[in-house]
């Protein structure tokens, strides 16, 4: 091995952590440099610190986060499938609904935690709903796509040998789709757990996730507390779209002998 | 392989195809008007044309994928059979990416309820140049050509009655194209199943066919039907009538009172 590709191996890992330590150490330094008091921005030092004290509470509030994204996450591919599956089958349904499922999208979760919470009562099924809003539409979207975008010539072989609609549905439409499933839970994996905060933002100290933390950790103005929490919540959705990115490579791989970008996997 | 008269006159005797008066076309409009045209059983015919003259529409319709707008098309099955069997070969290899080799030759098995045992998979492979260790693989994992072959296969895995090939060979390289030509000519002869093949390339035409059918005009209507009786050994390729017969079906693909500059 040259030392040009050693230093590129670890350097892929290397690089960015030492852009890490670099933004820290500026950080560090500002504060003295600027003057600036704790209360405005603590110092790298004190948020690592909280984050060490707050290490239980903190992994506990993830956990509960974690939980309401990925049951949120789950219920939306449910839903999301099955209105995907509707919308594929009648064009008169898709022209009806679609226009709604794009002008949701665009519908600030922010605006729409609070009114879930006033409807539905502050708890753990209010937090997941609120996931579920935000992270249903990149799955219809995506699996709509994928059940429509049959390969022409595939849709006439199929005809040629007299398919049922089911033997299409089964054998062609749903492995099509697969891909664009998959891409459309990656997306709303993300979502999910940005819809599972800022819900428990809003129920508050009911339901003591990362959303909470952050509501009572802004009130009581506790910045080292506060960012570790952002680092927590940040470590979460990087954890979640880490492990489903894995998964759906990992059924692609098996299923379709590719990579989620198409490239073909040997071996 | 030279044709006898006596042959020809038993191609004439049992026609497999007959299209009569048929037109077809989309939104009032007609794209293809044949008056008659007869294929015989086991006959290999080719239909050339230039690109969107409606050649791949005229296979659709023979393939049953498409109703004629008007006339007629009929097909006799044979009498051991309660329907035609029609194997489609498409431009691309048209291959299902989540299935091994394998699995994409039965295919057709599984859509009609109609089981393919292996051995008939091993038989087909062998056929048409695949290795028992390319049916285990995807396509992914296959090159152009293998797809390719894996395509011959699935449309020869029921024994068809009819095989129809629609620009098979439009997407391989130069080289790969003429050894792909060379095992469906011999792949036809072999099975003497009906083959009508829709190509622009007049070379790949007379290189595989009994007869060569030229289309033109708009719509587009039969301006040539070429009997090809030349023996198919690479040294064929270059005698005089060979390029005779290319210079005649070159001469009836023209476009009229437009001269075309051949280099």
């Amino acid at each position: 091995m040259s030392w040009a590709r050693a230093f590129i191996l670890v350097g892929s890992g290397l690089l960015p952590l030492l852009v890490l330590v670099a933004a820290a150490t500026a950080w560090h330094l500002a504060i003295d440099v600027f003057d600036i008091p704790p209360y405005i921005v603590p110092r790298p030092v004190s948020v690592l610190e909280s984050l060490r004290t707050m290490r239980v509470e903190l992994t506990e509030a993830t956990v509960r986060t974690a939980v309401a994204a990925l049951s949120g996450l789950a219920i939306s591919t449910a839903i999301g499938t099955a209105v995907a599956f509707a919308f594929a089958q009648s064009s008169v349904i898709r022209r009806a609904f679609y226009p709604y499922a794009i002008l949701f999208q665009t519908v600030p979760v922010i605006a729409i935690a609070p009114l879930i919470i006033l409807t539905f009562g502050r708890g753990f099924h209010s937090v997941t709903l609120v996931a579920i809003v935000i992270s249903i539409f990149p799955i219809v979207t995506n699996t709509t796509t994928g059940l429509l975008q049959i390969d022409n010539q595939l849709h006439e072989l199929f005809r040629l040998h007299g398919a049922t609609w089911w033997q299409t549905l089964w054998k062609l439409r749903l492995p099509s789709a697969l891909p664009w499933m998959i891409s459309g839970i990656r997306i709303a994996s993300g979502v999910a757990v940005v819809g599972a905060i800022v819900g428990e933002f809003f129920v508050g100290s009911s339901q003591p996730g990362l959303g909470a933390w952050i509501q009572r950790k802004t009130a009581s103005a506790d910045l080292p507390a506060l960012y570790a929490t952002i680092v927590a919540s940040t470590a979460l959705g990087v954890g979640v779209f880490a492990a489903l990115t894995w998964a759906g490579d990992t059924v692609l791989r098996r299923w379709f002998g590719t990579r989620l970008d198409g490239s073909p996997f040997q071996g | 392989m030279n044709h006898s008269s006596s042959e020809q006159t038993e191609y004439a005797a049992r026609p497999q195809i007959r299209l009569t008066n048929l037109c077809a076309g989309f939104d009032g409009t007609a794209i293809v008007q044949i008056d008659s045209l007869e294929i015989a059983s086991g006959e290999f015919v080719s239909l050339v044309g230039p690109s969107g003259c409606g050649k791949s529409t005229l296979l659709r319709i023979i393939a049953q994928l498409l109703a004629p707008a008007s006339g007629e098309l009929e097909i006799s099955k044979p009498k051991d059979r309660r329907a035609i069997r029609t194997g489609f070969v498409f431009q691309d290899p048209t291959l299902l990416p989540w299935r091994t080799a394998a699995a994409n030759i039965r295919l057709p098995g599984e859509l009609e309820q109609s089981s393919v045992s292996s051995s008939r998979v091993h038989e087909l492979a062998e056929l048409v140049g695949l290795s028992q260790d390319d049916l285990q693989k995807r396509p992914a994992a296959l090159s152009g050509g293998m797809k390719m072959r894996v395509s011959l296969a699935r449309a020869l895995v029921l024994q068809p009655d009819l095989l129809l090939l629609d620009e098979p060979f439009a997407a391989v390289d130069d080289l790969l194209r003429q050894q792909l030509q060379a095992d469906v000519f011999r792949i036809q002869k072999n099975l003497g199943v009906t083959t009508v093949m829709v190509t622009h390339n007049v070379t790949e035409a007379v290189c595989m066919s009994d007869r060569v059918i030229t289309l033109g005009g708009s719509p587009a209507t039969i301006t040539s039907v070429t009997t090809v009786q030349l023996d198919r050994s690479v040294e064929m390729r270059s005698t005089p009538e060979f390029g005779a017969t290319i210079g005649r079906i070159l001469e009836a693909l023209r476009p009229p009172r437009c001269s075309v500059n051949e280099s």
